[in-house]
């Protein structure tokens, strides 16, 4: 007798009969038992993607601000950069026209730029003094410390005229052709001191800017939104404990933004109540034994509750109107089921049933704990209060069952109130 | 879908999503497998729950290097299904002693689609139905079946005999028209 003998499995890999219980079915006592046995939890990966996906955007979000708030200041960096060009132009050999700025470089540079001049003035014998008297150095050191261009141009012009008439009593040719050369210098100085005038004062413009700018940099406040479904819903007042509240249409949220130059800003937002109005989607059917006797009992979600943190970025159309478009993740803490029995055949409700749902029950399972949205919003300032509108749908699907997408999109409005 | 080894790594993590993903990928397969041993409906997804909830508990016994996932899963589901068997106590003692079956030949269910198959067993008895199952359709030896079952060779044999002769007129392939 065989000990052992090879297995042959008959039609092994397939072609096998329709079982007799459908899946749904038998998983569906299968996942009791796992649950039982604590032998099972909810899948990582879908958050894991979602928690990727959330840093992605927060770095591109990060980079656009950063790349925003560095262009903006890239007009006052220019005007900044025009002394140290000229100086690099200084550095060129025969670029006499930009001598004055040298000046102001360091002692060095005005001992290599300035003898062509003090030797002509120096030849006279008498001519160092004066050169002394419109040296640019002090020239330009009062101009950037008072900032006063009418007056320290008016001061340059009186300087460069003593040089220009004085030598003219000596009338010797080397007197003259220093003559020559400081006039022309000091042209240059008026020049480049009326440039370097107007660099500072639009320095000066930019950084109070800047500085006003940064006053109103951030902003914070709170925020009251009304949901409202775009289709099939009319349980805005039903409470998740089966009940009445009125005030589940207004709910609360805080909010705060950072500016970023004059047209866009980064908002971030908390709601603890966040509303999803589901439409009366389907997230679990039974089906009953004998199906065409019992009818399939058919749980519905109508809407959810759970608390979100979100991130937007807002564009600033005028000093009024802003649009403003996100994401946020939430976390789901109730909800609000249909429960109807639907005639398996037909496809009739013979009955409903309105019953809330939290987090621990157990019929909580047929939602997912957590979800990623998108949303986008358009706002209008009144001062300090500014009302909006916008319009909001999950990334990834609120059923825990993949067999059923539900993905509602919802509408909002809402007011928000600015603390500073 | 995902390749099975993601779905293992990930039943492995005990994961909701990846157990329904394997369960319903070889729902059909095991279910036609534990409906050779049951007829019950309630029987069949008994055996067949109890066989993944051990596939579950223990995935991460399964080593790829001893042989495909596929024969490990069912091997796992069978023995399960056979305990289930045996704790409902419906296995009888008598023995054969007779030395007729030395080795297994051609196997007669070959020929067979699995629905007649299932009508073919429908007519043996629980215990007897199991044996035959093990012997021809699982290829087992008397042996191997003997301690799977925790019964006597002599009472494997006497169980095949039994079947044999219940199913001798409908093995006949005139039993079957389309044949």
């Amino acid at each position: 007798m065989k000990d052992k003998q090879d297995h042959n499995y008959k039609n092994f890999g397939g072609d096998f009969p329709k079982p007799g219980t459908p899946a749904d079915e038998a998983w569906s006592q299968m996942h009791e038992l796992l649950v039982k046995h604590d032998l099972t939890k909810p899948a990582k990966k879908d958050k894991r993607r979602l928690i990727i996906f959330l840093l992605v955007f927060l770095f591109i979000t990060a980079g656009i601000s950063g790349y925003l708030f560095f262009s903006n200041n890239a007009g006052n960096k220019a005007a900044l950069s025009i002394v140290p060009d000229k100086i690099d132009q200084q550095n060129e050999p025969g670029s006499m026209g930009n001598d004055t700025v040298a000046y102001q470089n360091s002692e060095q540079d005005k001992n290599r730029y300035i003898p062509d001049e003090e030797k002509a003035f120096s030849n006279t014998g008498k001519t160092n003094s004066i050169s002394k008297n419109y040296s640019l150095k002090s020239f330009n050191k009062t101009n950037a410390e008072n900032n006063e261009f009418t007056a320290i141009q008016q001061t340059g012009i009186e300087k460069t005229e003593q040089p220009a008439n004085a030598p003219a009593k000596e009338s010797t040719q080397n007197y003259n052709r220093a003559n020559d050369t400081v006039v022309t210098v000091h042209q240059n100085i008026l020049m480049d001191t009326a440039t370097k005038n107007t660099s500072l004062i639009e320095n000066t413009t930019a950084k109070s800017n800047k500085t006003t700018a940064s006053k109103n940099k951030f902003h914070f406040g709170l925020q009251w939104n009304a949901n409202f479904s775009l289709k099939n819903n009319s349980h805005y007042f039903d409470a998740y404990n089966g009940g009445k509240q009125y005030y589940m249409w207004l709910l609360p949220a805080a909010w705060a933004k950072m500016d970023i130059g004059k047209k866009h800003g980064i908002l971030f937002q908390f709601n603890p109540y966040k509303q999803v109005f589901a439409g009366k989607q389907t997230v679990h059917i039974e089906v009953p034994w004998i199906a065409s006797v019992d009818p399939d009992i058919v749980t519905r979600v109508v809407k959810t509750r759970g608390y979100d943190f979100g991130l937007k970025y807002e564009y600033k159309f005028n000093s009024r109107m802003h649009i403003a478009a996100g994401l946020s993740y939430t976390f789901q803490q109730d909800a609000l089921y249909a429960e109807q029995a639907v005639e398996h055949t037909s496809g009739n409700v013979l009955s409903e049933k309105i019953y809330g749902a939290k987090r621990s029950d157990a019929s909580f399972d047929y939602l997912k704990s957590s979800y990623l949205n998108w949303n986008g919003s358009v706002k209008y300032d009144l001062k300090k209060l500014s009302i909006g509108a916008g319009v909001s749908k999950p990334f990834s699907n609120l059923s825990a069952d993949p067999t059923y997408t539900v993905k509602p999109l919802n509408g909002e409005l809402y007011l928000q109130y600015r603390f500073k | 879908m995902e390749k099975l080894e993601e779905i293992i790594e990930g039943c492995k993590r005990r994961e909701t999503l990846y157990q329904e993903r394997l369960y319903r990928h070889f729902y059909p397969a095991l279910y036609t497998r534990c409906k050779t041993f049951f007829t019950d409906e309630h029987d069949i997804i008994t055996a067949l729950n109890n066989g993944m909830l051990r596939v579950f508990a223990q995935i991460d016994k399964y080593d790829p290097a001893k042989g495909n996932f596929y024969s490990w899963l069912h091997a796992v589901v069978r023995n399960t299904a056979l305990t289930f068997l045996r704790d409902s106590k419906q296995f009888r003692t008598t023995e054969l002693t007779e030395e007729v079956y030395e080795s297994l030949g051609e196997n007669p269910f070959n020929r067979f689609k699995w629905e007649e198959l299932f009508k073919l067993l429908s007519g043996l008895p629980t215990d007897t139905r199991a044996v035959v199952v093990l012997f021809y359709v699982e290829s087992f030896s008397i042996k191997e079946i003997s301690a799977m079952l925790q019964m006597k060779e002599g009472t494997v044999k006497w169980h095949l005999s039994e079947g044999r002769k219940k199913l001798r007129n409908i093995l006949k392939p005139e039993a079957f028209s389309e044949r």
